[in-house]
């Protein structure tokens, strides 16, 4: 095991903006960061689930409620 | 379905990709919900009823509703699960299991709802082997793999195929002193095997002399190929080291993807494949959820448009061509 790439988060905290949708971040002082300065999604690796698991979906064969990752391994 | 009605997208807070895909489809006067499982049901609700008629209803946020019956599209993204942290174990697990199957149940059997993608369907998918099995299936080169939990045949497949790498098959939530950790993804020997191997499933696979790796990204019917050149054997281990270009896929290969995604009923899919020094593509893995929209910038591809174009479900004719990406011949 090892640990995931680093991928930092650059924000302290997001909220849903009503009106469009769309998450509203703010930097530790409580600011609101502009588009695309809190990082976007290229890799895999935000702690949330991706299909089968605990996602609301119910299971496509695991029946299993595990919590993953989201990240791929490959070649 | 309806042409004036919602597209819900399902997801967590920091979805950067679900924030451009809602923001574009908010350009275009699309109206969308967005909530996470993670939100029920202190704010997310939903009363469905299901008669001979057949499913009506109503789901709320705190911010929107959408009539059951009138939902466009469905983008299932990363929800965060649901979580009942009031709950001792027991019951957390009981009212989850509930949440799941009445909540989960109800968003997966909505009327002429068009799902990207389904989220059973992205659970099949996402069995490794079923995935390679249907890889093979559709037509693709799929390295010779072996799943086990004897360690004699896992030196016996190694002995015969080396070089051979170890895969998890799964990567689920596992952390040390808090950090997310995964197995990475390395060489084996004959040697490393001992008998920890019996203690659960493994995945072997010949490892592909590889001279590139390729994503495709299928939006719809729209088909992205872009080649990936790095020095690293896992390409998602560095973003930094990677070079990005548009390829034509070899022939075969389109209609191969298409029939890999008809397999599983799904209509979006990020398919990953090693190059071989003889140009051959081998098919790795294809991930019903995976990310795309950082190769936009990269390849200057209108992934987002064809994204919005298909959660919108605009008709084929009315839609803009910004140039690139393949549009797929229709399989019949």
């Amino acid at each position: 095991m090892a640990p995931y790439p680093a991928m930092a988060s650059g924000y302290a905290r997001v909220e849903l903006d009503r009106t469009t949708q769309t998450g509203r971040y703010f930097d530790a002082d409580g600011h609101v960061l502009e588009v695309g300065k809190h990082g976007t999604s290229s890799g895999t690796n935000p702690a949330t689930n991706t299909g089968n698991p605990s996602d609301g979906s119910g299971g496509g064969g695991s029946g299993g409620g595990d919590q993953d990752t989201g990240n791929d391994t490959d070649q | 379905m309806s042409d004036l009605g919602p597209v819900l997208v399902v997801t967590n807070l920091d979805d950067p990709t679900a924030d451009v895909v809602i923001s574009e489809l908010h350009d275009r006067g699309v109206p969308v919900v967005r909530f996470d499982s993670g939100d029920f049901p202190h704010a997310l609700s939903v009363t469905a009823t299901i008669t001979s008629n057949g499913v009506g209803g109503t789901l709320s946020t705190p911010s929107r509703a959408a009539d059951l019956t009138q939902v466009r599209s469905l983008y299932y993204r990363r929800p965060s699960g649901f979580t009942f942290p009031h709950l001792d174990e027991q019951d957390a697990r009981f009212a989850v299991a509930q949440a799941r199957y009445g909540l989960g149940g109800v968003l997966a059997s909505l009327p002429g709802c068009l799902y990207v993608n389904h989220p059973h369907r992205i659970g099949d998918a996402e069995f490794k082997p079923s995935g390679l099995a249907a890889a093979a299936a559709a037509g693709f080169h799929v390295p010779p793999t072996v799943i086990t939990s004897d360690p004699d045949a896992a030196r016996s497949f190694i002995k015969q195929h080396a070089p051979v790498i170890y895969k998890p098959l799964s990567a689920p939530l596992y952390r040390i002193d808090g950090v997310s950790c995964t197995v990475e993804v390395a060489e084996v020997a004959a040697d490393d095997i001992d008998e920890a191997v019996s203690g659960t499933a493994h995945l072997f696979q010949q490892r592909i002399e590889k001279t590139a790796d390729v994503r495709v990204t299928i939006i719809g019917d729209r088909v992205f190929p872009v080649r990936i050149d790095s020095d690293l054997l896992d390409w998602r281990t560095d973003y930094s080291r990677l070079r990005y270009s548009v390829v034509s896929p070899p022939p075969g290969i389109v209609d191969a993807l298409h029939a890999y995604l008809a397999r599983f009923g799904l209509v979006f899919g990020a398919f990953d494949f090693a190059i071989d020094r003889e140009g051959q593509w081998w098919f790795l893995e294809c991930n019903p959820s995976g990310q795309w929209y950082w190769l936009e910038p990269e390849t200057g591809s209108p992934m987002l448009e064809a994204m919005a174009d298909l959660l919108e479900r605009k008709p084929p004719q009315r839609r803009g061509r910004g140039g690139g990406g393949m549009r797929a011949r229709r399989r019949r």
